[in-house]
């Protein structure tokens, strides 16, 4: 259950400025399984409209979405079935993840899991969930996790500067590395590898132009913008047009985004059992 | 269609007990018969109905 967004409401829009970015790095490492593929089953954890579901169904044909809002996983069925397939669709809440011990061979967690704790809980919904997940993962399953890095969230986007309140919440929502590790210490679990694409923008359609800031729909492929107070919003969207008078969000924009281009908006983590 | 298979992977998120699937009613039901998870849309919805309320 997302703990900052109501994704029943935007499910409508999420599509819109959001794809299975990182598609391959996950379908790569699910072949390295090196298990026949019709044996596989896969948990997409937090499967919003299920994007990432989708592509994998193509490959691998026991996929399982779960998410706690209704509105994505009807969003998600009907996506499936407009491409004649089928998914085992399950509301659950994440933390709480209903499966037997060692029935899953593969998790994946796409931009979901900073939904999951409110920053007082510490990470507790987190935790809870990495425990559920080690032990439903059979021994030779992995887990990957898409999420973002503190600096990631800071200079991944090109507005980062302009949205401070909202990152400087989100750092509380994302866990540090260094907190990420023994989380998983604590489930049995370990990381097995880091990957970050350099060359892949999550919010892809429109993401150079600053006019998409003032469109809510963008906004809503973004969570972090939900993270500022209306004023806040305001006081963004004036310094945008400011910036767009002044001649100089051209400039603007590429020099921020050479700091994206060096360390990429999303890390995946590849997990195993110690 | 909803794969009543999916139940064989699942447990009851608050008694962890086995599930089974009810046919008359259309629903998950815990294996003592004390929990039931209604499927809606096809989507089996696994969770305390407190908090399944949309």
């Amino acid at each position: 259950m997302s703990k900052y967004e109501n994704y029943d409401l935007t499910s409508a829009n999420y599509d819109k400025t959001r794809s299975a970015v990182g598609i391959e790095i996950v379908i790569g490492y699910i072949a390295s399984i090196n298990k026949d593929s019709e044996s596989l089953n896969i948990l997409d954890a937090g499967c919003g409209t299920g994007n990432y579901s989708l592509e994998l169904k193509k490959y691998f044909p026991n996929i399982w979405c779960a998410d706690f809002s209704i509105g994505m996983l009807r969003k998600c069925k009907q996506k499936f079935e407009h491409n004649k397939m089928q998914a085992n669709l399950l509301r659950c809440d994440i933390s709480e993840l209903p499966f037997r011990e060692n029935v899953l061979d593969v998790i994946m967690c796409n931009q979901s899991l900073h939904h999951i704790d409110d920053p007082k809980d510490k990470f507790t919904n987190l935790s809870k969930f990495l425990k559920k997940a080690s032990s439903s993962l059979k021994e030779d399953g992995i887990l990957l996790i898409n999420t973002i890095t503190h600096q990631q969230l800071k200079d991944g986007v090109w507005w980062g500067d302009l949205i401070k309140p909202a990152i400087e919440r989100s750092k509380k929502r994302f866990t540090t590395d260094e907190q990420l590790i023994q989380l998983l210490d604590e489930a049995g679990l370990k990381i097995n590898n880091r990957v970050v694409m350099l060359d892949t923008i999550i919010q892809n359609k429109n993401y150079f132009d600053s006019n998409s800031l003032f469109d809510k729909e963008f906004r809503d492929g973004d969570s972090h913008f939900s993270l500022l107070s209306p004023e806040e919003l305001e006081t963004t969207l004036d310094a945008v047009k400011e910036i767009q008078i002044s001649g100089e969000m051209t400039k603007y924009i590429n020099e921020r985004d050479e700091l994206r281009k060096k360390i990429g908006q999303f890390t995946y983590y590849i997990i195993e059992k110690k | 269609m909803f794969n009543v298979e999916m139940l064989e992977f699942l447990l009851c998120p608050i008694s962890n007990s086995t599930l089974h699937y009810n046919k008359e009613k259309k629903c998950a039901v815990s294996i003592d018969g004390q929990y039931e998870y209604p499927i809606v849309d096809d989507i089996l919805v696994l969770m305390p109905t407190d908090l399944s309320k949309d």
